[in-house]
Order: structure tokens, then sequence, then C-alpha cells
């Protein structure tokens, strides 16, 4: 992985890095150097190459800032077919919008494991698989971001320019 | 026999978990969450019980691989 960022000219500090894809898993900067893109090792950490999209994040962006506007697209995408999906990924994106801002409830934190656990398996397609990866892998990885931004609100770094783009702004890319 | 659920027929009456407490929980919006471990021949009658009785007929009795021989 650190060979890749390397060959694609990434040399900033990096706070992790998004493996698969939207609904794939975010490793901490600190596993970059140790790990190798293999499907085998990247299973062992619950990752997988996925969409084969990989995306580093810089010291600069806000991880926490980040998270919501991919919850809130999540949450927008559903097909609206199954009870849990629509629930389930609203509640997500609800939550995680309220903890950047600085309202969300000390629970927070409890629901949004709680619900990225329950939802997948429980859709008539995948899409909650993948949205649930997205937020269950940046809740281990950015936790004191989490924090910090539930307990004190907005951080200096939220207002930066999208690092994961959503809606029109994918299709500029 | 397996117990699954049809996600986009269920609408949340919450019949089986009212039906089959030992198999089906719910979670905040009455959604049913069920484990995929097989149904015991002492919970089948329930079982079926539950799935008749779905609205919705969103809860369905599976024959599993290994029941049939």
């Amino acid at each position: 992985l650190a060979e890749l960022l390397q060959s694609a000219g990434v040399d900033d500090e990096l706070s992790a890095v998004l493996i698969g894809g939207y609904s794939g898993s975010w490793l901490p900067a600190a596993a970059v150097a140790r790990v190798l893109l293999s499907p085998a090792e990247l299973a062992q950490r619950g990752a997988s190459l996925g969409a084969g999209v990989i995306v580093p994040l810089g010291l600069d962006a806000c991880p926490v800032a980040e998270t919501t506007r991919v919850a809130d697209y999540f949450a927008g995408e559903s097909a609206g077919q199954c009870g849990p999906c629509v629930n389930g990924l609203g509640a997500i994106a609800d939550t995680v919008r309220q903890v950047a801002s600085g309202t969300g409830s000390p629970s927070a934190g409890r629901d949004l494991a709680r619900w990225s656990s329950s939802l997948a398996g429980r859709g008539a397609c995948q899409f909650p698989d993948g949205a649930t990866r997205f937020v269950s892998s940046a809740l281990p990885v950015f936790t004191e971001e989490f924090e910090d931004h539930l307990r004190h609100g907005p951080c200096d770094t939220c207002h930066r320019a999208p690092v994961l783009p959503v809606g029109l702004a994918m299709a500029d890319r | 026999v397996k117990l699954v659920v049809n996600p986009i027929q269920c609408v949340a009456h919450g019949m089986c978990a009212e039906l089959l407490p030992e198999r089906v929980t719910q979670d905040e919006w009455g959604y049913p969450i069920i484990d995929g471990e097989p149904i015991g021949a002492d919970l089948e009658k329930a079982a079926r019980r539950a799935a008749n009785a779905s609205p919705t007929l969103a809860l369905v009795l599976r024959q599993a691989p290994s029941d049939r021989g």
C-alpha cells in the first residue's frame, strides 16, 4: 500500500486510507507501511479492494466532515424498499451529522456502532452492507476526532473542500 | 428449516416477534432481526404459525439444504 501511494505521488502525512471506495473500509495511517495489498491480508483487516478505489486522507482534511457527507449521501441513495435500510441509514446520517455539529447525544457512539453492525444482511440488496462498512470502519479509526466533535463541535478543517466528493461533485471528478 | 424474511414485503407489523420471541427480535423501528440458525423441531410449529400470521406474508419458512437428505 505504501508503495502504491508513493507511486501515485502521495507524500503528505496521512490520517487514514480508504480502501475499496465508499462501500469500503478505513485503515489507519499507521497500518499503511505494513499492509500488503492482497485480498487475503486485506480480509484479515476487515477490508477488501472492492470497487478498486483507494483514497488517502491527509491530516488537513476532517474525517468527521467527510463521514457526514458520505453517510448523508448513502441515506439519500437508498432505494427505499426495505425498512432496515431506510430507517437505519437515515438514523446513521442524522446521528453523524449531529456529532459533527457538536449536538450529538452521549449515546451517539453506541447507537452508530449498533446500527452499523445490525443493518448488514437485512436488505434485499447489499447496499446497506457497504454503507455500514464505511461507517463502522470509520468509528475505530477516527475515535478521537468523533469524540472531539461530539464535545466541541466543528473543527478548523471541517469547512475545507471535500476529499470524498458526493452528488454532482462526483461527476466533476 | 430456516426462517427468512423478505425485507421488501416486511412493513414491521411485528407479528413474528410477538409469536416467536425465541428467535425474532425487533430493531427500534419494529423490523425483525432473525438469526440465521436453523429452526429445531421444538420450534417448527411455532415458526410456521408466525410465518402464516405475517400480514404481508414477509416471513417464510425455507427448507434448509441439509434437510432434504
